[in-house]
């Protein structure tokens, strides 16, 4: 069953419609890939996925459970989780605390008040576990704001990974990465892959034609285009793009 | 607010130092030309400013109509000690409640809001709780206030100690806010506190980590109003009456200014700072002239513009210049410069 | 009979200017038909009224005379609700719903269709860099094959311009002067006076070389 499933979604803001009879489907482990050109919905299509956008018709599930129109806080509880295209940090917590607060086990502790955060073994531990498989295990104790752009993304990613999500949502995870940061985020993304389902919109799309398993392009609201990479590139224009001079 | 140093302790070195300075006020505060009673004041003030800094600067809530739950805590304490029970402990507790009552009936209208809405929504039910107060001349006396209000002597069973006297009544409320003091600091430091914090930063991103942001708001702006009522209950039985200005716009004011001038948004102990720095200006600068309001607000203006993190904000950064590392750092710094 | 899917019947639209005194400051004539599923490249200079004959398709704008004819409906007789059942306008990336209701909805005919049959494409914007082009494509094609009829606008400024509209378009319409003319192929397009000069130089050259 896929675990995260969206049906003929439809989102109109004022004379716009963005989204129009979208359908997805993310399989346990897949990667799936979401490209098209600027504003043509991919961010409001995570927006519906999360509970941040309500759409006006349509229906997404998460394992066959119909989840359309919860609050995203009851979204993410259930295990998807986000990364945003413009970044938010908690700019005043350190990296550790960033990944902290978004441990489940923290959150179940949410409304105790009576002991503290501050050097608690548990939650210290995971998150430490968690910084180390991004990279960042010698910056736990950087305020966010001070870290450097490209640590800045890794936390993002190590954030939305504490939650030990079912499906991890990213929105243009490489914008603003050098070649070097995209490399890393490559091989990151490599080795979860398969742990935990994973769709990234992303515009690099040699990027995301080496990682993902299937691909939807997205355009005027609608998927265009849908397929693995090796059935995209057979498309002439492809050969023709940047990424077909590539090979 | 950055996580200071100590947060994991239940009581802290500088919570200890603080206590026993303030134990010693009643020894010399008539020598330096001051009085005990501006020191039951600054007390009650900074709980109530401590309650409101909850809000403020830790989940990051403007309340501009905090003064309501303050004055509800006031009138709860009189009214139950006419026409319930004349004791201390089930008035204070009655003010508490009071005050809790009031914050979360208004906090399940609000809490759903963000921003200048939220701002404009404290404003406007602050103004009916004290409109209320105002005409309901039957229950707290209206503008003539409810008067007697009696010092209740604390009883402990066995013994019964008297209040009547200030110094008697200081200790009590130091003892009392050395409590809200450690209550709050526990609170701000743990796993619900960092919540706030992270939805002061982002409640986009507090909400999609899972956290139902609406409840922590509810919460925290229920406990901070019955925290801000128990200060009430404390200073009606310090003035032995109960006035409905306290409730008003202005008055909710000052605790605004009293908050950002001491450094609530940087610091624990920013919203004391600024208790003592306004009681005392007002009477130090009040013997002088009758418009002192005038030099505080200058000087709210000033901190705004030149010093946004308040008086405790300024004295962190001094801090962090004076600090050893930074000295260390600073040597090598102009090793490497002359190197 | 099935009727054409699309009729534009003495359509006419005029812009004018003046209170009192109206001078027509703009005008734009078609009188044309599209039997059956097709991909169409409308071409024009800027301002020549692509987006107000779309617009007039859609039913988002009224024509000052005539009538639009969508698989045998007036669209603008349509509910405005139900216009998106019968074409489809998309702007850059997205599509747009704006109907200036002047008659209410309830005196108004419900849609023949229940999904759409003509799909207009406003100045889609093409790039060589991203590869989007040929999903693009394959969308337009797919629509063609589902029995669609769609348009695609676009100002030829690039080579490959030219090679999008000579690979996907099946006949022609060139919106100039006031009228919007159809040409039944793009060899027919290059050979026209008009839309030589349209093109410029280069570009014809560019066209030529195609056909
Ligand atoms: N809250 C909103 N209100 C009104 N319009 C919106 C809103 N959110 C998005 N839009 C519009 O919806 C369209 C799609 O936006 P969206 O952000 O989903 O695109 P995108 O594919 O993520 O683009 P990009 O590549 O630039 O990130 C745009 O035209 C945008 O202006
Ligand atoms: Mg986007």
């Amino acid at each position: 069953m896929a675990v995260l499933e969206a049906c003929d979604i439809h989102v109109r803001f004022g004379d716009r419609v963005v989204l129009e009879e979208i359908s997805f489907a993310v399989e346990p482990g897949e990667m799936h890939g979401i490209m098209g050109p600027n504003g043509a919905g991919k961010t409001t299509f995570f927006n519906v996925l999360t509970g941040r956008v309500k759409p006006s018709r349509g229906e997404v599930r998460i394992e066959g459970e119909d989840v359309t129109g919860l609050p995203s806080h009851r979204i993410a509880a259930r295990g998807i989780a986000r990364s945003f295209q413009i970044m938010t940090l908690f700019d005043e917590f350190t990296a550790l605390e960033n990944v902290e607060v978004a441990l489940p086990e923290f959150r179940a502790r949410g409304f105790d008040g009576r002991r503290a955060a501050v050097g608690d073994r548990g939650f210290e531990s995971a998150a430490r576990a968690v910084l180390a498989e991004v990279g960042l295990a010698e910056k736990a104790g950087i305020v966010a704001k001070d870290l450097p752009y490209g640590d800045r993304r890794a936390l993002e990613i190590a954030v939305a990974l504490a939650q030990r999500p079912r499906v991890l949502c990213l929105d243009e995870p490489t914008s603003g990465l050098g070649s070097d940061g995209r490399a890393r985020l490559a091989i990151l993304i490599a080795r979860l892959k398969g742990r935990l389902s994973i769709v990234t919109i992303e515009h690099d799309m040699e990027f995301l034609f080496g990682l993902a398993d299937r691909i939807s392009v997205v355009h005027w609201g609608q998927v265009i285009a849908r397929g693995t990479p090796a059935e995209l590139r057979q498309n002439a224009w492809v050969q023709r793009s940047n990424l077909g001079r590539l090979q | 607010m950055k996580t200071p140093p100590h947060a994991e302790k239940l009581i802290t070195p500088a919570m200890l130092v603080l206590g026993l300075v303030l134990a010693t006020v009643p020894l010399w505060i008539s020598r330096v030309g001051l009085y005990p009673y501006l020191g039951v004041e600054i007390l009650i003030w900074s709980i109530y400013a401590l309650a409101f800094n909850l809000l403020l600067g830790t989940a990051g809530l403007p309340s501009f109509g905090h003064g309501a739950y303050f004055g509800i805590g006031a009138y709860a304490f009189g009214l139950t000690q006419f026409n319930v029970a004349p004791s201390l402990w089930l008035c204070l507790a009655a003010a508490l409640l009071a005050g809790g009552i009031a914050g979360a009936l208004v906090a399940l209208f609000i809490s759903h809001r963000r921003g200048i809405y939220y701002a404009f929504m404290t404003i406007a039910f602050g103004q009916i709780f004290w409109f209320v107060a105002i005409k309901s001349h039957g229950i707290t006396g209206g503008e003539d206030g409810l008067l007697k209000i009696r010092r209740l002597p604390v009883d402990l069973g066995l013994v019964s100690i008297d209040l009547s006297s200030n110094t008697a009544l200081y200790y009590f409320v130091l003892l009392a806010f050395m409590l809200a003091a450690v209550g709050l600091w526990r609170l701000t430091h743990s796993p619900f506190g960092r919540v706030l914090s992270a939805i002061r930063q982002s409640e986009t991103r507090a909400a999609h980590l899972g956290y139902p942001v609406r409840l922590y708001k509810f919460a925290v702006f229920t406990i901070s109003a019955a925290l801000s009522g128990f200060a009430g209950g404390l200073f009606a039985m310090a003035q032995n009456s109960a006035f409905p200005d306290v409730m008003s716009l202005h008055y909710s004011g000052y605790i605004v200014m009293m908050v950002l001038v001491g450094g609530g948004m940087v610091s624990f102990w920013g919203p004391v700072v600024g208790v003592v720095v306004f009681l005392v200006a007002r009477d130090v600068i009040g013997a002088y002239t009758t418009s002192w309001m005038l030099w505080f607000g200058l000087l709210f203006i000033a901190v705004v513009l030149f010093k946004p993190e308040g008086i405790a904000g300024a004295v962190q950064g001094w801090w962090r210049q004076l600090d050893p590392r930074r000295l260390r750092e600073g040597a090598r710094l102009s090793q490497v410069l002359r190197g | 009979m099935t009727p054409p899917l699309l009729v534009l019947e003495r359509l006419k639209k005029v812009y004018t200017r003046g209170a009192l005194v109206k001078r027509p400051t703009f005008t734009l004539e078609a009188d044309l038909e599209f039997p059956e599923s097709r991909i169409v490249g409308v071409l024009g200079p800027n301002g020549a009224g692509k987006t107000t004959l779309f617009e007039m398709i859609t039913g988002s704008n009224a024509p000052t005379e005539g009538r639009v004819l969508v698989a045998g409906a007036d669209i603008h007789r349509v509910k405005y609700k139900e216009r998106d059942r019968l074409a489809i306008h998309y702007h850059q990336s997205y599509q747009v719903r704006s109907f200036s209701k002047r008659v209410p909805s309830a005196l108004l005919a419900r849609s023949p269709t229940p999904k759409p049959i003509l799909h207009l494409f406003d100045e889609p914007q093409f790039n060589t860099q991203d590869g989007y082009i040929g999903f693009m494509l394959d969308f337009f094609r797919k629509l063609r094959a589902e029995g669609k009829l769609v348009f695609v606008c676009l100002h030829p400024t690039a080579r490959y311009h030219l090679e999008i509209l000579k690979e996907i378009g099946e006949s022609f319409l060139l919106v100039h002067g006031g009228k919007a003319v159809p040409k039944a192929s793009f060899s027919e397009l290059v050979v026209d006076e008009r839309a030589r000069g349209y093109l410029g130089p280069d570009m014809t050259a560019t066209a030529e070389a195609l056909a």
